[in-house]
């Protein structure tokens, strides 16, 4: 049974008005909303894989978007194929079926975040910050070079993906994916760090020294985290792919790590719920501000800097009294 | 007797300062080898050579048989080496509790290890109660360990020692600053504990090294200048002058 506190009741709430914002919106005639909700929904997705690292392992990723941009570009690349028939890098047939190209996506993230892992665990701290933002970049400029795929031009899709009961081209039901997505990944993230596993990942953030005393080497368990949280970022770029029917150069680079980063602090670092409020608040003040100023950026910033010097652990501790 | 622990000639020099020099001492099952001397002895870069956290110069360490001198820190823990740090080392951060199921999935109860929620895992509990009730932990078990007074996080660090089953048990300064209550449940502990492990005490309280100790070596300027039972050192000459003499 759940217990009714306060921050269930704030998770309940947000939930059922997540639920509830289609019908609401196409009510009143603002159905145009929902594909910006969308992008909040995997924005999120992304927030709180982040936070999976920052939160629970104590490690600073600023890559993420090379997860994020890997994942829509697997996507974008399948269904690419898919459409006009050649064969992926001459050797296997591309696909539009969401049910191939999403988990295709997550699978090569994976892959990508286990050598990202695997060379970057091996450092902590401003170490760690750095060589994770060296080696998104690498995936950047490494995807910009193939001509085939757009370069920095980016690469057009006809359509959303193909999904067996589901009209994915339709708002709504994107909509809807998306946010069984984010619910998935988010159940699936708590149930890791209420683990034996996240213990010990939690533990080693804490003090390294005491837990390398008594014989366990948290490399592993890191690299698991760091793997999972890749996992949630790939699946991110691959309904982003969908959303806009573009993948852009944009979503590998670094100015969007940055984001990421702010939104998980925006939501409260190790809060993991906080990444969709983060996500809710980043992309909402964009939106907002972005239609009533030119210097929107700017305004974002201050704000910014006011919510994190007024509420240090984030905006998810602020409405539901709990620390993290 | 049985030899656990065999360290011979160890040596380690920083920058041309020599820390300990030709070190070379035996630990026994079920025996407290006390090790004293002044500040700046390197008693604890000794402790630290053992561990491997402190990568030696020379000499060799055989343990049950294998030289560990090459092994890393993690594995020579794996191994059944447990340190306890002059500065206490727990996580701060966690429940009692939880630092008592961390040090138990190091070895104890691996197969702990997963992503079952270890607050559901019956042996793991029970297991991790006993031993907070050894320790005379049990009432501050749900507290977080960094609230704790000082002599329950000593008690705490040691617990979690004892939690990964080890052979060896090396004790860095285990009493210091502790009231004299907490020091003498911690000397009842200790002497409860040693039956199965070989203890190596690095300790400035002379009485409680007096009570402990079935053997002592004396450290000065990195190296040992006199080893032997308690009651020999005690009348040593040497070890007055360099040592007890100041107390």
């Amino acid at each position: 049974m759940i217990s009714l506190n306060r921050s269930n009741c704030v998770i309940i709430v947000t939930f059922i008005a997540l639920l509830a914002l289609p019908p609401v919106l196409a009510s009143i005639g603002e159905s145009y909303y929902i594909s910006i909700v969308t992008k909040i929904l995997i924005y999120a997705l992304v927030g709180v894989s982040l936070d999976l690292i920052i939160g629970q392992a104590g490690l600073v990723s600023f890559g993420h978007a090379a997860f994020f941009g890997m994942g829509a570009y697997v996507c974008g690349v399948l269904s690419h194929h898919g459409s006009n028939g050649l064969l992926v890098f001459y050797l296997f047939p591309g696909t539009s079926n969401a049910l191939l190209t999403w988990p295709i996506a997550v699978i090569v993230c994976m892959l990508l975040g286990l050598l990202v892992g695997i060379i970057s665990l091996r450092t902590a701290g401003v170490y760690f910050i750095m060589i994770t933002l060296a080696l998104a970049q690498m995936v950047y400029f490494l995807i910009i070079s193939i001509p085939q795929y757009g370069g920095e031009d980016g690469l057009g899709l006809y359509g959303r993906n193909e999904l067996a009961g589901v009209d994915l081209n339709d708002d709504t039901q994107f909509y809807y994916v998306c946010l069984l997505c984010l619910v998935f990944y988010l159940a699936g993230s708590i149930k890791l760090t209420r683990s034996s596993l996240g213990l010990i990942i939690k533990a080693a953030k804490f003090n390294q020294q005491r837990l390398v005393a008594l014989g366990i080497s948290p490399f592993k368990y890191q690299l698991l985290i760091f793997v999972f949280s890749a996992a949630g970022a790939g699946l991110a770029g691959a309904l982003m792919a969908n959303l806009t029917q573009y993948v852009s150069p944009d979503y590998l680079h670094w100015n969007l790590s940055g984001k990421f980063l702010i939104i998980v602090i925006l939501g409260g670092i190790g809060s993991l719920f906080g990444g969709f409020y983060g996500a809710l608040i980043l992309l909402g003040l964009e939106e907002v501000l972005s239609s009533y100023t030119d210097h929107w950026h700017f305004v974002v910033g201050v704000i910014l800097i006011i919510m994190v010097l007024t509420s240090r652990q984030g905006f998810y501790a602020s409405i539901t009294g709990k620390k993290t | 007797m049985t030899v656990f622990l065999d360290a011979v000639h160890l040596s380690k020099q920083y920058a041309g300062l020599i820390a300990v020099d030709d070190f070379s001492i035996k630990l026994e099952k079920a025996k407290i080898h006390a090790l004293i001397g002044p500040n700046g002895a390197g008693k604890s870069t000794a402790i630290g050579l053992l561990t491997g956290e402190i990568r030696a110069d020379s000499g060799e360490i055989d343990y049950l048989g294998s030289d560990i001198s090459r092994l890393p820190t993690v594995r020579r823990a794996q191994a059944g080496i447990a340190h306890s740090y002059q500065i206490t080392s727990i996580i701060n951060e966690f429940s009692v509790l939880d630092n008592m199921l961390i040090a138990l999935m190091a070895h104890a109860h691996e197969d702990a290890v997963g992503l079952k929620n270890p607050a559901k895992n019956k042996l793991l509990q029970d297991h991790a109660s006993e031993l907070l009730e050894q320790f005379r932990l049990s009432d501050v078990a749900s507290r977080l360990a960094g609230e704790l007074s000082h002599g329950e996080q000593g008690r705490l660090e040691i617990a979690m020692c004892v939690a990964t089953r080890p052979k060896i048990l090396l004790l860095d300064e285990p009493m210091s600053g502790m009231s004299l209550m907490d020091g003498e449940k911690m000397i009842s502990l200790l002497n409860s504990i040693k039956d199965s492990v070989a203890i190596l005490l690095v300790e400035h309280d002379m009485e409680a090294v007096f009570k402990l100790a079935d053997k002592i070596s004396v450290m000065a300027s990195g190296k040992i200048i006199a080893s032997g039972m308690p009651q020999s050192i005690r009348r040593d000459p040497v070890v007055i002058e360099a040592y007890l003499g100041h107390h």
